[in-house]
């Protein structure tokens, strides 16, 4: 299993998105990988725009190469366009098709010509309204883990490496639905 | 080895820890404030005295005090945050210090979260302070531990400067033990050294540029500064803290065969420059912001090989301005090879900027500062989430913490018919807005004076100030009332009102509104994501009442849409009831729920 593996994980301020990161980068340590990763967030915290990358076997530089990204974990379809550019052809796009609108709501495309966009690049595309599954499984709140299970199965990380790291980072309360979560997305993948 | 996946913040306050630190002191700032947060995680179990200060120039002078009696301490700031500590970080070096004093100062290229990208690498050229910088979270850990040493063996301040990819950038890092360090005796009287009065001062001088001779030989051996040589390699780079990794890095994918020296001390090692420049033709240099390595080695080329040739900021091969990465590097070879360069173009999405939080008290005071003083006044503005206001049209300008009171009244005295309204956050006003607010009573000034009293420093993550009643620690401390402050400023009108509450502060509003002299207004109500309160009440719009004239959509509440010529009322409603008590046709009523 080649053991390198570029992400990019976009969304909106508030959804969890560092959350993501740090299960993934904890994962590594666990396994006993180099790991680089970044944040851009800022003033993002005020429902503005916000991006992560984490680089599984990185060794120099934190942020992703433009075009070279293997995998693009979108929370929100506009965000996830808005990264594609780091996706490399043929990289994989997982995208929740649900979206959080911007203040002017007659400027936000509309969904299916996002998904073409990211089609153009990749035929590698995972689309769904995530939003609608974490919320059956009880909270909005799940939607960054639900789907990094997703996500999961593409990355060079074992699943219970995943799992020993949602322990280790995500506070007790919510352990038991982010583990849910976790298992849902994961399955998910091979529906 | 214990190995953690630490935030380059974090790892800082690990190496801080490592090099026995005993005294912290800081003011919050993005990319910088999560090493104290982190610092007063680790307190207890290493005890440590953490302190948020009023502002970096008092952090600092408690720094000092804590290691011109004999012990550790660090002070940790924002990049802007220096300028307001230089006065004494200036003369610090003059004085020098007895135990290790470390300054880590955050900079933000590509200004993400500030406003400006100044350059603290200046500021240590400036004051004859040495200066590291890390190129990644390991090694910022590393060098705050060694900082410690360095300051105790040359008796000066010593200066990290981080960046926000190495702050905010994060990797596995490998902790290391405690250093254990002998204990140095306290306080001992010597003017000689500590009051700079002018005739202490030239022999001190003297003493400081001694010390710059001893250093630049002695950093020669630091291992911060790795110089690799390649066999028949014609290129050779230079590049500083983060920019060595995106050098790296593109060599490793290009295969290329340059030459590389790494920087991360300043002074710089001269003597590897030199070695670097005698077996090149061609010198490209990569650092972030300024040229500030770039200059030095057009000096050191000139008496080494004049015929090798310099790239970087200078003459365009480099960005001046925001940070740099691999693709910049890229672009940069390119560029040397004659190739042209052409960035793919990037989306054309409408942006998602940063708003206020639905809830937020701010809405209320912007609106009813609008409302008072209408759009034609003129509204200072200051530093933190309230500078968002500018998306509303009440905040026309923004420079630097309390600059806003201070300018007031200089605005007012060339606008005489204009309502000059300057606004500041509590935490702010605190920091830096007292002065401007004496001077403004002492000089007669008209002005009025909104301060925006959120009950905490919202922006940087709600770390507590003087007015909050709380310490670093979380412990109760005397809270030193606003009110009690502006009053003994000299300010004869005062009025305290609740942003939420619109149709009651409207009307004591008017009261003062043509008052002459300064007037301040407490605007007072912690922020909605302190309280975490979200009431179960929320609001929604009865269609049948509206119509459509959009004075709620324009509060700039982030849970009001506008929707077939309707308002509507989202989920991200918090129940703060601005919306209904502003709605002309009553068309707002709360949930049942």
């Amino acid at each position: 299993m080649n053991k390198k593996c570029d992400i990019v994980i976009a969304g909106v301020g508030g959804q969890g998105i560092i959350l993501v990161a740090n299960i993934i980068g904890e994962a590594c340590i666990y396994e006993n990988l180099p790991v680089k990763g970044t944040e851009t967030h800022g003033m993002a915290q005020r429902g503005g725009s916000v991006e992560s990358h984490i680089r599984i076997g990185g060794l120099y530089s934190p942020k992703v190469i433009t075009g070279k990204a293997d995998i693009l974990l979108a929370l929100e379809p506009l965000e996830g366009a808005r990264n594609l550019h780091y996706l490399k052809k043929e990289g994989f796009a997982i995208v929740n098709t649900s979206p959080i609108p911007i203040l002017n709501s007659s400027l936000y495309p509309e969904i299916e010509k996002l998904l073409k966009e990211i089609k153009k690049i990749t035929p590698n595309l995972i689309a769904d309204d995530f939003t609608k599954m974490s919320l059956k499984i009880g909270s909005i709140k799940v939607l960054n883990v639900l789907m990094l299970g997703v996500c999961a199965n593409i990355m060079p990380l074992k699943y219970e490496s995943f799992k020993t790291a949602i322990k280790n980072i995500v506070k007790q309360e919510f352990l038991k639905i982010n583990l849910k979560a976790f298992e849902f997305g994961y399955n998910y993948y091979y529906k | 080895m214990k190995k953690l996946y630490l935030l380059g913040n974090e790892a800082i306050a690990y190496g801080l820890i490592e090099g026995s630190v005993l005294y912290a002191f800081g003011y919050p700032g993005t990319p910088s404030s999560e090493i104290i947060e982190k610092l007063i995680e680790l307190s207890k179990e290493n005890s440590i005295y953490v302190e948020w200060s009023i502002n970096e120039k008092v952090a600092y002078e408690n720094g000092f005090g804590v290691s011109i009696s004999g012990k550790r301490a660090c002070v940790i700031m924002k990049h802007v945050g220096l300028n307001v500590a230089s006065d004494i970080f200036m003369t610090s070096a003059y004085t020098g210090v007895k135990g290790g004093l470390v300054l880590i100062v955050a900079d933000d290229p590509s200004a993400y979260s500030s406003q400006n990208e100044q350059d603290s690498r200046r500021y240590s050229f400036f004051a004859k302070i040495p200066c590291f910088e890390p190129s990644s979270p390991q090694e910022a850990k590393e060098m705050a531990t060694f900082s410690f040493d360095f300051s105790e063996k040359f008796s000066l301040p010593v200066m990290i400067r981080s960046v926000t990819r190495v702050s905010h950038g994060k990797s596995e890092v490998v902790l290391g033990k405690i250093k254990k360090k002998e204990e140095k005796n306290g306080f001992v009287k010597n003017p000689f050294q500590f009051v700079m009065v002018p005739p202490y001062v030239i022999p001190a001088e003297k003493k400081l540029n001694e010390k710059q001779r001893i250093i630049k030989s002695y950093i020669e051996k630091l291992p911060f500064n790795p110089l690799e040589i390649k066999k028949d390699a014609k290129i050779g780079v230079i590049a500083s803290g983060i920019c060595y990794q995106y050098a790296k890095e593109y060599q490793n994918i290009e295969n290329l065969n340059f030459s590389i020296l790494k920087i991360g001390t300043y002074p710089i090692p001269e003597r590897k420059v030199k070695k670097l420049l005698e077996t090149s033709e061609k010198i490209l240099v990569f650092e972030e912001v300024e040229p500030v390595i770039e200059e030095i080695v057009y000096r050191i080329a000139k008496d080494t090989n004049p015929n090798c040739k310099i790239y970087g900021k200078l003459n365009g091969y480099v960005p001046m301005e925001c940070e740099l990465s691999v693709e910049k590097v890229e672009a940069s070879f390119k560029k040397l090879k004659g190739e042209k360069i052409t960035f793919s173009s990037i989306h054309s999405y409408s942006s998602r900027p940063p708003f206020l939080c639905p809830g937020c008290p701010h809405i209320g005071s912007f609106y009813l500062l609008k409302k008072t003083f209408g759009k034609e006044s003129i509204y200072p503005g200051d530093i933190g989430c309230y500078t968002l206001g500018i998306q509303l049209g009440v905040i026309d300008t923004t420079l630097c913490m309390g600059s806003g009171i201070g300018m007031a009244p200089g605005i007012a005295r060339v606008e005489k018919r204009k309502n000059v309204v300057a606004i500041i956050g509590d935490s702010t006003f605190f920091h830096a807005g007292i002065p401007g607010l004496i001077n403004a009573c002492y000089n007669r000034a008209n002005i009025v004076v909104a301060i925006l009293d959120n009950r905490t420093t919202a922006m940087t993550g709600f770390q507590p100030h003087p007015g909050t009643g709380v310490i670093a620690s979380g412990e109760k401390t005397k809270e030193i009332k606003l009110k009690d402050i502006v009053k003994s400023c000299g300010v004869d009108k005062v009025i305290t009102i609740n942003p939420y509450k619109i149709k009651k502060s409207l009307s004591i509003l008017q009261k003062i509104k043509n008052k002459k002299g300064v007037k301040v207004i407490i605007f007072k109500c912690p922020c909605v994501l302190l309280t975490n309160k979200t009431k179960k009440k929320k609001f929604y719009v009865d269609v049948s009442k509206c119509n459509g004239c959009k004075i709620c959509v324009g509060i700039g509440c982030s849970a009001i849409e506008f929707k077939n010529e309707k308002a509507k009322i989202n989920i991200l409603c918090t129940g703060c009831g601005i919306c209904a008590e502003i709605c002309p046709k009553k068309a707002m009523y709360k949930t049942n729920e």
